[in-house]
């Protein structure tokens, strides 16, 4: 079995490591489906025992780190959710990204993304496990900037490794705070840590996790790096970067002051709602979708803050399915409508493309909850959760979710028929049979893994029927909201509900902008303090400026020793008499 | 008193020093290979001297004025050696000027074995007198500089003597010997001013500061072997008068006055010595002001007597002083010498630009001795010289090991900017002279790299 | 054994001597050769602590031996001392004049007898052997605008740090009446009430090589200077000389006096982290970039090390050896890129992923391992830099948030050059290059494997810097 766990990361990473030298396409599509498929293959063996594995990493004296993998039934579902997320993306992206010339690099990095995904979610060792968690922002940096042509993808690929780099300087001082306090950074040894300790590393941890989640208040990277390539989006929306916070911060509940969770709580009933609204004025096919993953990622943050870890995973597995769902949905039908992906031009008719519609329609149901799909089930349990708890943070994040829950239905139904009901295009469009087999796929995984409510490794609470009954009521609320709008004016969008703040909200409430520029002229004013402290001060003036001060002594001194015999005999003289007196002096002194 | 026998043997090297001068007045054509053979022979019997048991003689009681131990007959040798290598590079063959030369030779045979404060002086001035003749090039310029020389010359010896004399009325007695136990007794202001104008008469020959002002100037004017003598052998002269009267005479009675006043000297010496030299556009005159700052560094390891520390073990200062003393000068002999070799007269940096293409040989002994000065490996001789003292005042007084590294920094400025001009530069013409005498000091210096011990033995004091 | 100590040391700087006779740059690469297999054998019949020695008296009235010794802190040391010397002859025997081959021999020659002394006489001499060649490859075969002033200054900076060097070594030899490294280290160094004042002359020495903020600003125009091979050895050679000096010289010696300024030390490398990378973060010039953050992972390294743990020293070695891979890789990607575009302004450069995707495939791989991405040999002692500080507690988080934050910042200015250099459409420089030779692959193929390999298994180096002798 340890075999298992070991292949697990290493055969996606071997391969990705090999692709990163291939020049043709051939090989590299071989190789591209090879690695995540060993990968899935391995996480399926892996269910069937306890895969364990470690060995001494790094020695450094008082402190240890172990190349750990331990995959327990709950890893084991998520390593499975990951690894055929990336599958089908690489299928899918076989046909996607057809005449990239980059097409190479791409899938290598793709299978490294995926390796340092699965490592995350096999590593019973922090810093095993910081490992895999930046190697993916990495990988994703590589991966949002991979279309050369796009002048947004630099800036927003060097976004988004930033931003969660910025919470891993929270995230990697938590980690060694609880090192230190341990005296280990196995997650399976770290036993009782000391109240002040684990309350610092908690949250410098939190912040690293709210970074890498794009929960308030970092989500600021998440919207941009739509510039990537679509089934980009798909990987790390989906399964893999953005679920990782969440499944960190799961891993890491055992150590959570109970009363901390409560900042946990706030950050997401915060994303949740702004995110919501966001995702409703947002623009774009991918911006909705961008907004809608902060703000459904903000829900399993919520099932964290009432430590109930099985229904955030939970939460996390249906949305795996229906996001990449939606994405690679959306990727095939902006490629129809050939578009940038704007909702005022994107209109296609369902007939066009019955495979597309249905498979976005499945998607968005199951994001805002329709019974019986999994996204019914899991955010059900979520609140369920919440209202179970009876801690504070349960009612913050109940009546969040609640409000959330409203703003899912709306915007998937303003998505739904901006989509589908303006007219468009008639002539039908055959989609490619990779991205129809991904979709295929990922529509049964979408239905299906509601299932895991009834079977499975993940202990969730029971369906409350009043909860259901009030989760359908706010599904129902938010979809009469825009619909109501809708029927009155089908020539104008629905988000003219938010009136004049629209624009606004639809900016990300302008954090992002606000953050960007305060980033950039922060930076540029401490660079401009550093360069003066350090260029000017320490190096022109103290250093060159004493050389410039030998340099005129010397000249002075020079000068003053010219003039023949007469000047010489009188330094002298003085000279000596100097000497003499400070000698004479001195002694008579002491 | 009653008359006692003279040991002739040591004053052997002193005899064929003085028997060459004469020889040299007379020997007509021949009297430069004579003034040669004569000194080689002189140095030769130095070395016997040194490798036998120790002589002393001109005793008064228990004290000897005249000790010819292993330290003073390797000194002689040096000094022999040095005269030797300044008559070959001597393009003149005159008798007169040869004499004088071997006259100073002499002096400073002498000056090394002298255990009294007036065998001492005399030496130095023996030393000294023959170069008021031999700085004087014809012209204007050469007489201005030898007046300076003359009457800097007789300006410090009042000093000097003028020292002696208070530290004589302080003690009562002017053998080294005798200095130590008296002085301790005697008025501390009297022992100050002695100790002080003794000093800083005697570091005139050093060019040490605050009497250093003749040097660039004499130099500079002087012709380029005198220039030679007076970089090395006189700085010797004045390197060994200051340690002989600090360390044998001052060093257990008046250590600490000695030591102050050396401190002041030696402080001042590498402040200006470097900071003159960071301007000079001549290859002589940036010679000239770092022997100033070199007197410095002579003079540093005896200025750690003014702390206690350093007055536990005067013989390790007056060794470490020494050595850098016997490393200096050898290698200001090896750059003067190999610049004699190519050029008339010192002239400009820049014209010795690219000479390291133009004249091989003298130009690698002018590089190895310049980064020598500097301190540098592969110059390795330099090295030793500042490990040498710097070891020294690092367990004696760690704030002027401090001065003399910060000496040192400001000395790299200029030396590295001399070293790649000869390199790198380019413009020099030059038919090489002299190819057998550069390429020895060289060779010198050379195994003083490899073999610092050849110094370093006979350079260490005991007592 | 004992031979093939000497051996490591005579081989480069025989070498040396031949190219500059012969004129015939192959004569170096030889030697460069042989000298790393030299090296590469000393593992071979190891014991525990000093593993061979060998001791012949040269001056004992200076306390100077010819004593070399090696051991498990040592030997990496100079084995990357003969990798990069060995790669920059490679390189600069395809197109350079052979008499700056023989000047990075002797550079390579005095840096191993740095590495290897075991007499601190004969550490001195090594250190002060270093700087004339070095400043003769920067003078005379550096950037023709700014070569001299660069020259000066690293020549006159050096100097003086080497000077104080060697009073405080001669300090602790004059205390402890002996020059043997190994024989004071064992004693437990100097006397405790001595011991500030030689380790503060010790560490203003090694500072100035290390760099150590504020007496760095020799560096940034010393290594943009400086031709591609001459900033190799100046970052990977030279500043671990000054680390190395530091971590085993200044430590072994004054154990105490290390521990008394330890907080000094630790802020100075704190503050040096944040405003090198800075400085960095405003840079438009890609060769004084990389330089500036040399600065701030020498940071790095001097705060582990002045933390004083345990994991703070393992993670100061690693650190510093994880610097000398990839930062010369970064130079030699640097030199590569200036060679083909005549340009290295950050506003002149671009599109190079479009124009040359082997080479910015490179400068991303050398740029992620800089910025210390876990798997890549940087992250080791960098991250465990900042565990070291915070098992100091107290006011050493402040100074473990400051080097975390120094990473982010790190990040931040190699992304900012990354987006310069390799993004967007190609700039007119850029337009057209020659993409990379297999040479110049096989050239660098030896750094990016081990970065590569330390990243992703540290543990045998760090077991090896477990059985040195600190």
């Amino acid at each position: 079995m340890s075999f298992a766990a070991w292949a697990l990361v290493a055969l996606p990473a071997a391969a990705g490591l090999a692709g990163l030298t291939l020049r043709r396409r051939g090989p590299a599509v071989w190789l591209a489906v090879a690695g995540p498929a060993a990968a899935l293959g391995c996480a399926l063996v892996a269910a069937f025992g306890d895969a364990a594995v470690s060995y001494t990493l790094a020695d450094f004296g008082s402190v240890r780190v172990e190349a750990a993998l331990e995959l327990s039934g709950t890893a084991v579902a998520v390593a499975v959710a990951s690894a055929l997320v990336s599958l089908l993306v690489q299928v899918y992206s076989v046909a996607y990204l057809r005449g990239d010339e980059r097409y190479a690099p791409f899938a290598a990095q793709v299978n490294l993304f995926c390796a340092a995904m699965l490592l995350v979610v096999a590593a019973d060792d922090l810093i095993f496990l910081l490992i895999g968690w930046e190697v993916m922002g990495a990988c994703s940096y590589l991966l949002i900037a991979h279309y050369a042509k796009l002048p947004a993808a630099p800036g927003a690929a060097a976004k988004a490794f930033l931003v969660t780099r910025f919470g891993d300087v929270g995230f990697v001082l938590g980690v060694m705070v609880l090192g230190v306090s341990a005296g280990t950074f196995r997650i399976g040894e770290l036993g009782e840590v000391p109240e002040g300790a684990a309350t610092a590393a908690m949250l410098l941890i939190l912040f690293g996790c709210v970074g890498k989640s794009a929960q308030f208040p970092l989500q600021v990277w998440l919207p941009p790096a739509m510039a990537g390539p679509t089934p980009v989006s798909a990987l790390i929306h989906a399964a893999t970067m953005v679920a990782a916070g969440a499944y960190v911060l799961t891993r890491l509940l055992p150590v959570w002051p109970p009363d901390l969770l409560v900042v946990v709580a706030v950050a997401a009933a915060a994303t949740m709602v702004g995110a919501g609204l966001s995702a409703y004025a947002a623009t774009d096919v991918k911006g909705v979708l961008a907004w809608s993953t902060v703000s459904q990622v903000g829900f399993m943050f919520a099932a964290v803050a009432v430590a109930s870890a099985d229904t955030a995973l939970f939460h996390l597995l249906s949305h795996a399915a229906f996001k990449a769902l939606l994405f690679l949905t959306a990727g095939v039908l902006i490629a129809q409508a050939a578009t940038d992906g704007s909702l005022r031009t994107t209109r296609i008719r369902p007939s066009a493309s019955p495979l597309a519609f249905w498979a976005m329609t499945i998607g968005l149901a199951s994001m805002i909850g329709v019974p019986p799909l999994g996204g019914f089930y899991s955010k059900e349990t979520v609140l369920g959760a919440a209202y179970e708890s009876g801690t504070t943070a349960g009612v913050i994040v109940f009546w969040a979710g609640v409000v959330a829950s409203v703003l899912t239905a709306a915007y998937a139904g303003r998505l739904w028929l901006l989509l589908f009901w303006r007219g468009g295009a008639a002539e039908t469009a055959t989609v490619s049979r990779p991205e129809a087999s991904a979709l295929w796929v990922l529509g049964a995984g979408t239905i299906g893994v509601g299932g895991l409510y009834f079977a499975g490794p993940l202990h969730v609470p029971e369906l409350h029927l009043d909860l259901m009954t009030l989760l359908l009521v706010a599904l129902l609320v938010g979809l009469y909201l825009v619909g109501d709008s809708w029927w009155r004016d089908r020539a104008r969008d629905p988000s003219r509900l938010l009136g004049r703040a629209r624009a606004f909200i639809a900016s990300g409430f302008a954090a992002d902008a606000a953050a960007t520029a305060a980033a950039r002229s922060g930076a540029r004013a401490a660079s401009a303090a550093a360069r003066l402290l350090d260029e000017q001060l320490v190096d022109r003036t103290v250093v060159e400026g004493s050389a410039r001060a030998a340099l005129a002594t010397a000249r002075r001194t020079e000068a003053g020793h010219r003039g023949g015999l007469v000047r010489y005999l009188r330094l002298s003289v003085a000279g000596t008499l100097v000497v003499a007196v400070i000698a004479i002096g001195v002694n008579l002194w002491s | 008193m009653e008359s006692q026998s003279i040991d002739h043997a040591a004053l052997l090297p002193l005899y064929l020093a003085a028997a060459t001068a004469a020889v040299a007045l007379f020997a007509g054509r021949a009297a430069k290979a004579a003034t040669m053979i004569g000194l080689a022979a002189s140095g030769a019997a130095a070395i016997w001297l040194a490798a036998g048991p120790t002589r002393r003689t001109f005793a008064v009681d228990d004290w000897f004025s005249f000790t010819a131990d292993e330290t003073a007959m390797g000194l002689a040798a040096l000094f022999a050696a040095l005269t030797l290598l300044v008559a070959a590079i001597s393009g003149r063959t005159e008798s007169e000027y040869l004499f004088l030369l071997a006259v100073s030779a002499a002096g400073g045979i002498t000056l090394a074995s002298s255990r009294d404060l007036i065998t001492l002086i005399v030496a130095v001035e023996t030393l000294t007198v023959p170069l008021y003749v031999l700085v004087a090039r014809p012209g204007r310029d050469g007489a201005e500089a030898g007046v300076t020389f003359l009457i800097a010359s007789i300006t410090a010896s009042a000093t000097a003597l003028m020292g002696a004399a208070l530290l004589y009325s302080a003690a009562g007695t002017v053998h080294f010997a005798g200095l130590a136990p008296a002085l301790a007794e005697a008025h501390t202001g009297l022992v100050a001013a002695g100790t002080a104008l003794l000093l800083g008469g005697l570091a005139f020959k050093l060019a040490a500061a605050p009497l250093h002002s003749w040097a660039p100037l004499v130099l500079e004017r002087a012709p380029l072997p005198i220039a030679t003598y007076l970089a090395s052998a006189s700085k010797l002269g004045g390197a060994i008068a200051v340690i002989w009267v600090v360390h044998f005479g001052l060093a257990a009675g008046a250590g600490a006055e000695a030591g102050l006043v050396l401190a002041v000297l030696a402080v001042a010496s590498i402040a200006v010595g470097n900071i003159g030299a960071l301007v000079q556009r001549r290859t002589v005159g940036l010679l000239a002001w770092s022997g100033i700052a070199h007197a410095g560094y002579v003079l540093a390891p005896l200025a750690a007597l003014s702390t206690a520390s350093g007055r536990e073990n005067p013989a390790a200062a007056a060794s470490a002083a020494l050595a850098y003393a016997v490393f200096f000068v050898l290698l200001e002999a090896g750059a003067f010498a190999s610049l004699t070799a190519v050029r008339d007269d010192g002239g400009r940096i820049d014209e010795l630009g690219g000479l390291w293409r133009a004249a091989p040989g003298p130009a690698t002994v002018l590089l190895i001795s310049v980064i020598g000065l500097a301190g540098l490996p592969p110059a390795l001789a330099g090295t030793f010289a500042k490990v040498a003292i710097l070891e020294w005042l690092a367990s004696a007084a760690l704030w002027m090991a401090i001065v003399v590294v910060a000496g040192a920094v400001v000395g790299l400025a200029y030396y590295l900017r001399l070293a790649r001009t000869v390199l790198l530069g380019e413009g020099a013409r030059a038919r090489p002279r002299f190819t057998v005498a550069v390429l020895a000091a060289g060779l010198v210096l050379a195994a003083a790299s490899l073999a610092p011990g050849l110094v370093l033995e006979f350079t260490s004091m005991s007592q | 054994m004992g031979l093939i100590l000497v051996a490591a040391v005579a081989l480069p700087l025989a070498g040396a001597v031949l190219t500059w006779w012969l004129r015939r740059s192959g004569v170096g690469v030889a030697a460069a050769a042989l000298a790393l297999a030299a090296v590469a054998l000393l593992p071979a019949a190891r014991g525990p602590g000093w593993w061979h020695r060998v001791d012949y008296p040269w001056a004992p009235s200076i306390k100077l031996d010819f004593a070399l010794t090696v051991d498990g802190v040592s030997w990496p040391l100079a084995l990357l001392t003969a990798l990069l010397g060995l790669l920059c002859c490679i390189h600069n025997a395809r197109t350079g004049p052979p008499v700056l081959t023989a000047l990075l021999l002797a550079v390579q020659g005095a840096s191993t007898a740095v590495f290897l002394a075991d007499n601190l006489i004969l550490f001195f001499i090594a250190f002060e052997a270093v700087l004339l060649p070095m400043w003769a490859v920067v003078y005379r075969y550096g950037d023709p605008a700014t070569r001299r002033h660069a020259a000066a200054k690293f020549a006159l900076f050096t100097v003086a740090g080497s000077l104080l060097m060697a009073t405080g070594l001669f300090a602790a030899a004059a205390d402890t009446g002996t020059a043997s490294l190994a024989q004071i280290i064992a004693a437990g160094g100097v006397d405790r009430d001595l011991s500030l004042a030689v380790f503060t002359l010790l560490a203003l020495g090694f500072a100035v090589k290390a760099p150590l903020w504020p007496l760095h600003s020799w560096l940034p125009d010393a290594h943009t200077a400086a031709p591609t091979v001459g900033s190799v050895l100046l970052a990977g050679v030279l500043l671990k000389l000054g680390t190395y000096g530091l971590i085993r010289v200044a430590g072994g010696l004054a154990p105490d006096g290390a521990a008394e300024a330890a907080g000094a030390l630790g802020v100075l490398a704190a503050i040096g982290i944040i405003v090198a990378s800075l400085v960095c973060l405003g840079q438009g010039e890609i060769k004084r970039l990389i330089a500036y953050s040399s600065v701030g992972h020498m940071g790095f390294v001097v705060l582990a090390f002045a933390t004083g743990t345990e994991a703070g020293v393992r993670a100061a070695l690693f650190a510093n050896l994880a610097h000398g891979l990839i930062t010369p890789l970064l130079f030699f990607l640097a030199g590569a890129l200036k060679d083909r575009t005549r340009t290295g302004l950050l506003a002149e450069l671009g599109g190079l992923r479009l124009a040359a995707p082997a080479l910015a495939g490179l400068l991303g791989f050398a740029s992620l391992a800089s910025l210390g991405l876990p798997g890549l040999a940087g992250f080791w002692g960098e991250a465990f830099t900042v565990y070291a500080a915070v098992e100091r507690g107290g006011a050493w988080f402040a100074l473990a948030a400051a080097a975390a934050l120094g990473a982010f910042l790190t990040a931040a200015y190699l992304l900012r050059m990354l987006k310069h250099v390799s993004h967007g459409p190609p700039a007119p420089a850029v337009e057209g290059v020659a993409g990379t030779s297999r040479t110049e692959i096989a050239l660098w193929s030896p750094l990016v494997a081990a970065t590569l390999a330390l990243g992703l298994a540290p543990g045998p180096l760090l077991d090896l810097f477990a059985t040195g002798v600190l």
